[in-house]
């Protein structure tokens, strides 16, 4: 959506407007403290600080670290690949049972991601499909390729329902003129429909790969957790926890929000400020 | 030369019925209709967006109906002009040519005569949103003029401007089009805009094409009840017809009668038109006469306006200090001429064949 300039307040504020902002300080506050007690637990103590320059130095933790790395940002490009069109079918096309569809899209979203991870462990291990595939030489069960599956099935659920938002918002006779004009219906979306919406495609990348990153449940019940082989950081951070090594876990912790906050300032620095240029245009 | 023969389509409920058209090459068409009357839907399958389910639309001899909207080569222009929001708008106006594989410098040099005829050179670097709706609907029509147009098909082109621009606008697309030399299909629901711009009109109504010509002949004779509601015409009256032989016919309507050439039978709606009809004294005895009230008389420059009221409501057009003794609740007689009686066909559309020429 086009930003538009906040009209001339009166110099007195409202309760209205106090209420707004409080509701907000109070949200961003919690989220502060949260991370600020991290960082004074690890960054502030002489064994958090010990801890950190182990995670930091340690093997295993450092594969956890690239494994989480290299599986989200592959997982969120397929999901890109899924989520884009299947957004787009969503929002744009009027068939029977399209709401239906809709739904399905949903059911990632609103399962508990544990139960996603179980259900899908039954239908590899007690169905036809697991070993069909292992017979195709593809095996994802307590592998690294089954942590991709796992984040692709999560985050495209997320991607797809943020861009079919954004292409409910397209208008469709942008496209339809650059057909007149000379376009295929694939140029069309490539040279049209997609720069249109490419605030929202970049966002939707980014949560589909924080997403995937933040990824634990799921991973946990299909893939597992090998140390150096299937261990991603949230399993990591799970396991320091569970032998009561509370700095070690909040140091994997500090280390994923420092990268979340890399790729966030990258995105919007390559994304740049401002909407999807989807808004119809006004009468003038 | 645009042919449209027997075009059908259907969208969800609505059924485009059977639209058959000749708009002759370089010529300037209106279609006219209500909102919902199929104007867009009409064009939008012309253009090849929405598939003609029967009928054929052959473009300067060429049968283009089942060719993809970017092998008809034909301009199209949307309401509200939907000018392409990421790209400035020499990359708008170069859009079409892009597509179809030119380079850019050899597209923008191909550009220039059009974008000098608009008058939009010094708009080229700005992004759509920045543009007045004017310059939006100029730089929207250069877009499709870049790709050298076999049939440019505009979408209501002035609705979305101001009331005082439109009729300058207009003007201006009729030079563009003269200049040019091509043929325009023009969308609009406003009697105005038509008679500025139009070589020939078309009235659309429920997905059917009920009358189409020229624009005096559509007002002069319209052919339907609906056709001259739509125009706004006055005096529509429903009557009781009987044939006096079978050269005549006397129309009973109120407490009035009226005796008209021709053989009509049975109900009949028809009109008169406003500056046709003659008012006399009250005690004048010529035939046809109907004895009315003078309710309202207004000056309207040109003509006054006379409403009267003889149990029907009859309007009348009258040179400015014709009549005398015109003050309101005055009784005369308005005659109604035999010849000015136009019969019209039901109100119930058809999709009788149409031609522009």
């Amino acid at each position: 959506m086009q930003k538009t300039e906040a009209p001339a307040r009166a110099a007195s504020v409202s309760r209205f407007d106090v209420a707004m902002f409080v509701m907000l300080g109070v949200y961003v506050l919690f989220i502060a403290g949260v991370l600020l007690a991290d960082l004074l637990l690890v960054a502030g103590t002489p064994l958090g600080r010990k801890q950190l320059g182990e995670s930091v130095c340690d093997g295993y933790v450092l594969r956890s670290v690239w494994l989480s790395v290299w599986t989200s940002s592959v997982a969120s490009l397929i999901s890109l690949a899924i989520a884009v069109p299947a957004g787009y079918v969503l929002s744009q096309y009027r068939f029977p049972f399209v709401r239906v569809l809709d739904a399905l899209v949903d059911i990632p979203i609103i399962l508990p991601p544990i139960l996603f991870g179980i259900s899908l462990l039954v239908l590899f291990q007690r169905t036809f499909i697991g070993p069909t595939l292992l017979a195709l030489g593809l095996k994802f069960v307590h592998e690294p390729k089954g942590i991709v599956l796992v984040q692709v099935l999560i985050s495209a659920a997320y991607g797809t329902r943020m861009l079919k938002g954004a292409f409910d918002g397209f208008d469709p006779r942008l496209a339809a003129v650059a057909q007149t004009l000379g376009c295929t219906r694939a140029r069309a979306f490539f040279t049209v429909t997609l720069p249109t919406v490419r605030n929202s495609f970049v966002a939707a990348f980014v949560m589909m790969w924080a997403r995937a990153l933040a990824l634990y449940g799921p991973i946990i019940a299909f893939v597992g957790s090998t140390s150096g082989y299937t261990e991603v950081m949230p399993t990591r951070m799970y396991l320091e926890m569970s032998v009561g090594r509370l700095e070690a876990a909040l140091a994997v912790s500090l280390m994923m929000i420092v990268m979340a906050v890399i790729v966030l300032l990258v995105v919007k620095l390559v994304g740049g400020e401002g909407g999807d240029q989807t808004v119809r245009m006004t009468r003038v | 030369m645009l042919q449209l023969e027997g075009l059908e389509t259907t969208v969800g409920s609505f059924r485009l019925r059977g639209v058959t058209l000749t708009a002759p090459a370089g010529s300037y068409g209106v279609l006219l209709g209500p909102p919902g009357s199929g104007k867009s839907v009409l064009v939008e399958t012309i253009c090849g967006l929405r598939r003609a389910t029967a009928g054929r639309i052959v473009l300067g001899g060429v049968d283009v109906t089942t060719l993809e909207p970017r092998e008809r080569k034909i301009g199209y222009v949307p309401q509200d002009y939907v000018l392409f929001p990421t790209k400035t708008v020499i990359d708008n106006v170069i859009f079409g040519l892009r597509a179809r594989g030119v380079e850019r410098d050899e597209a923008l040099k191909r550009v220039r005569k059009v974008v000098e005829l608009l008058d939009i050179e010094q708009l080229l670097e700005r992004w759509p949103r920045t543009l007045s709706g004017g310059e939006q609907q100029r730089v929207a029509l250069a877009r499709a003029l870049a790709i050298e147009p076999r049939l440019l098909l505009l979408d209501e082109p002035v609705s979305a401007l101001d009331e005082g621009l439109r009729e300058r606008v207009c003007r201006d697309l009729r030079r563009f089009q003269r200049e040019l030399g091509i043929t325009t299909i023009h969308i609009s629901h406003n009697l105005e805009e038509a008679l500025a711009v139009s070589d020939w009109a078309a009235v659309l109504r429920e997905g059917a094409l009920l009358q189409c010509g020229p624009m005096g002949d559509l007002l002069r004779k319209p052919e339907s009840e609906a056709v001259a509601r739509f125009l706004r015409a006055e005096n529509i009256y429903k009557a009781m017809a009987k044939p006096e032989d079978d050269n005549e016919s006397v129309l009973r309507f109120g407490e009035h009668s009226i005796t008209i050439p021709g053989r009509h039978e049975g109900e009949v709606t028809f009109m008169v038109r406003p500056e046709l009809l003659r008012v006399h004294a009250a005690d004048a005895a010529p035939g046809n006469i109907v004895k009315a009230r003078l309710v309202e008389a207004s000056d309207r420059g040109v003509y006054r306006r006379l409403e009267f009221d003889a149990g029907v409501r009859i309007v009348v057009f009258a040179s400015p200090g014709g009549e005398a003794d015109l003050a309101a609740g005055s009784t005369h007689a308005v005659e109604f001429p035999a010849d000015a009686v136009r019969v019209l066909a039901a109100a119930a559309v058809s999709a009788a064949p149409a031609d522009a020429r």
